[in-house]
């Protein structure tokens, strides 16, 4: 057995865990915000009122006496006099029983005679700031829902399923080899200007993922790690750097587009190519035909153009807020925003494997600009005799762009 | 379970604005930024209310719940507070909150907000109480001193309750009661109460 295989198998297992660990979590994720910080009486025995108040639970704040019996100030016609300071009151961090307080909230007894269904209610400010006259949008809560859940925890499963996935054909197929072995010389595939556009990109790509993960799982993931400070920091950077790496980045697509969109029009070789799986599953040599890239490649190519259009507009929108969208706008362009940049991570998941650890000679193509000659007969036959045929005495030569 | 609300009595309501006056002077919050709005329903029109509205305080507040730094949280009183050094100013309490309580100072471009001010109920922040960094990141202090937000405090026509939301809700229910109207307390359902709660 390879050291590939090996490899893929103890990957696979691993990401079984995570994603049995995912699920679990999915399962019993509440997502209700409990207490944390207290205010109490320094010393209880010296507030008159806290006494006076009406024997708290243990699970209640003993500050509730005291701006209780504040409260009691509001009621009409009242004609008691104002209540002398309490200067008793100091924060003391921690709460114990916080879900149950919490929970405790959440079926508040004796207000349903006020409670009125929730509606998205607007009217009239004489501020002059934006969204002041909007009273009420329940949506919130729903958005907050959908972010927190099939958001988060799809974009979870998404990813490690999708490596689990790798792992797992890595593991019962082993890397995919050049049949005929290296012949040990090269033809160009990829020139000087290509492949640092293709690095610039990545790079950018890679930075954004990283950047955007840490917003979207920071607060499970990093916080009990490195604490609130922490994470805050990183995550002051990660916004940044965020917005900063989409410059490159949509330049960068910009040039693929100018340099590789002819090559990567659908074809009929790509049904065939996909019907076949790129010859992938096989040490069969005569793989499905392609031309200089395959129907995979292409699938990527379109997956980062129209990705890279969908997570541009919506992140415009986020990084102009309420410039053009309303209150749903830009809750939809967040959940847009966040789904697009999950399944692109998930497809650069399976680009980075197939162009790495998945195919042999893969990488050379992207790295060095030369690729095996039985690497490009084998995978890219259509494009491979082309190129021999236009330039056949000079293969040390750089190529071209096909243009 | 006891723990403090806002209730605005939009019968009450003359659309003044000293709520929103008294706490700008109270905490000296900057320009642009408005902690507390008076919002005016159908104006112009029969059955014109006006609502006092801020930062509500929910139960299981969904600001806290969507902040991916975790700077918001709730006190054992039902206040929700935030940490100004850890907020990153994504916005996305905005998106969550159901009453357009969060504010944001406007310190660059490019959807880079600075940190987010809200409502505190008058109870200050993370920072060490009545410390001079509190009064300025936050604002004061009042909850530390047993007294209620002072929107409410001097509310002249008492449309605006603040305390003991059992005390605050039976205060209006007699109210409403005496006097034979009230159309429910604005925005509670969504705050307050469990779907399953709501009158329909």
């Amino acid at each position: 057995m390879s050291p590939y295989r090996i490899g893929g198998g103890i990957a696979a297992l691993a990401l079984i865990a995570l994603l049995a660990i995912v699920t679990v979590q999915w399962f019993r994720h509440t997502d209700l915000i409990w207490p944390t910080v207290s205010v109490t009486p320094e010393a209880q025995s010296s507030s008159t009122v806290g006494q006076s108040g009406s024997a708290t639970t243990s699970a209640e704040s003993p500050a509730m006496a005291i701006l209780a019996e504040r409260t009691q100030l509001q009621v009409d016609k009242n004609t008691k006099p104002p209540t002398t300071e309490n200067e008793n009151l100091t924060f003391q961090p921690g709460v114990a029983n916080g879900e149950s307080i919490a929970r405790g909230w959440l079926q508040s007894p004796g207000d349903q005679q006020l409670l009125t269904p929730p509606s998205n209610v607007a009217g009239l400010s004489s501020l002059p700031y934006r969204n002041a006259d909007r009273l009420e949008q329940p949506a919130g809560r729903d958005w907050r829902s959908a972010r927190n859940n099939p958001v988060r925890f799809g974009g979870s499963w998404l990813i490690f399923g999708i490596g689990l996935a790798l792992a797992l054909f890595l593991f019962a197929r082993g890397r995919i080899q050049i049949v005929e072995g290296r012949s040990g010389e090269t033809v160009p595939r990829f020139n000087a200007i290509e492949r640092s556009n293709h690095w610039m990109t990545a790079s950018a790509f890679i930075i954004m993922a990283l950047t955007g993960l840490v917003v979207l799982y920071g607060k499970p993931l990093l916080l009990p790690l490195i604490g609130e400070q922490g994470l805050g920091r990183i995550a002051w950077w990660s916004a940044w750097l965020h917005v900063s790496a989409a410059v490159p980045f949509v330049l960068g697509v910009i040039i693929m587009v100018v340099l590789w969109l002819r090559e990567n029009l659908i074809t009929r070789l790509d049904l065939h190519w996909l019907r076949r799986f790129g010859g992938f599953l096989n040490d069969d040599p005569h793989k499905p035909s392609a031309d200089r890239f395959n129907a995979g490649q292409k699938l990527v190519f379109w997956g980062v153009l129209l990705g890279g259009l969908a997570a541009l507009a919506s992140g415009l929108a986020l990084m102009f807020p309420f410039h053009w969208l309303g209150y749903d706008g830009m809750q939809w362009a967040q959940l847009i925003h966040g789904v697009i940049g999950l399944l692109m991570v998930a497809l650069i998941i399976g680009h980075i494997y197939i162009g790495t650890v998945g195919m042999e000679g893969a990488v050379d193509a992207m790295w060095s600009g030369r690729v095996d000659r039985n690497w490009a007969k084998e995978h890219h036959d259509r494009w491979y005799a082309r190129i021999i045929n236009e330039r056949p005495r000079r293969p040390s030569q750089p190529a071209t762009p096909a243009e | 379970m006891a723990r403090m609300k806002f209730l605005c009595d939009a019968d009450r309501c003359i659309e003044c604005n000293a709520c929103s006056v008294a706490c700008k002077n109270e905490h000296e919050v900057p320009w642009g930024i408005v902690r507390r709005r008076v919002v005016t329903i159908n104006d112009g029109q029969p059955g014109e209310k006006s609502v006092s509205i801020a930062c509500m305080h929910c139960n299981d507040a969904p600001c806290a719940a969507v902040c991916p730094v975790s700077c918001i949280y709730q006190t054992d009183i039902g206040v929700v507070l935030h940490n100004k050094d850890t907020c990153i100013g994504c916005g996305y309490c905005f998106y969550a909150c159901p009453f357009g309580a969060p504010q944001y100072p406007r310190t660059s471009n490019f959807g880079t907000r600075g940190k987010m001010d809200k409502c505190t109920y008058c109870a200050g922040g993370p920072e060490v109480t009545h410390s001079e960094a509190e009064r300025q990141k936050y604002g004061k202090n009042r909850i530390a001193e047993g007294k209620l937000p002072i929107c409410a405090e001097m509310c002249s026509t008492r449309s605006l309750l603040a305390g003991d939301g059992e005390i605050i809700a039976q205060i209006y229910q007699e109210r409403v009661a005496r006097r034979g109207y009230g159309e429910g307390a604005p925005g509670w359902s969504t705050a307050y109460a469990d779907k399953r709660n709501v009158r329909s």
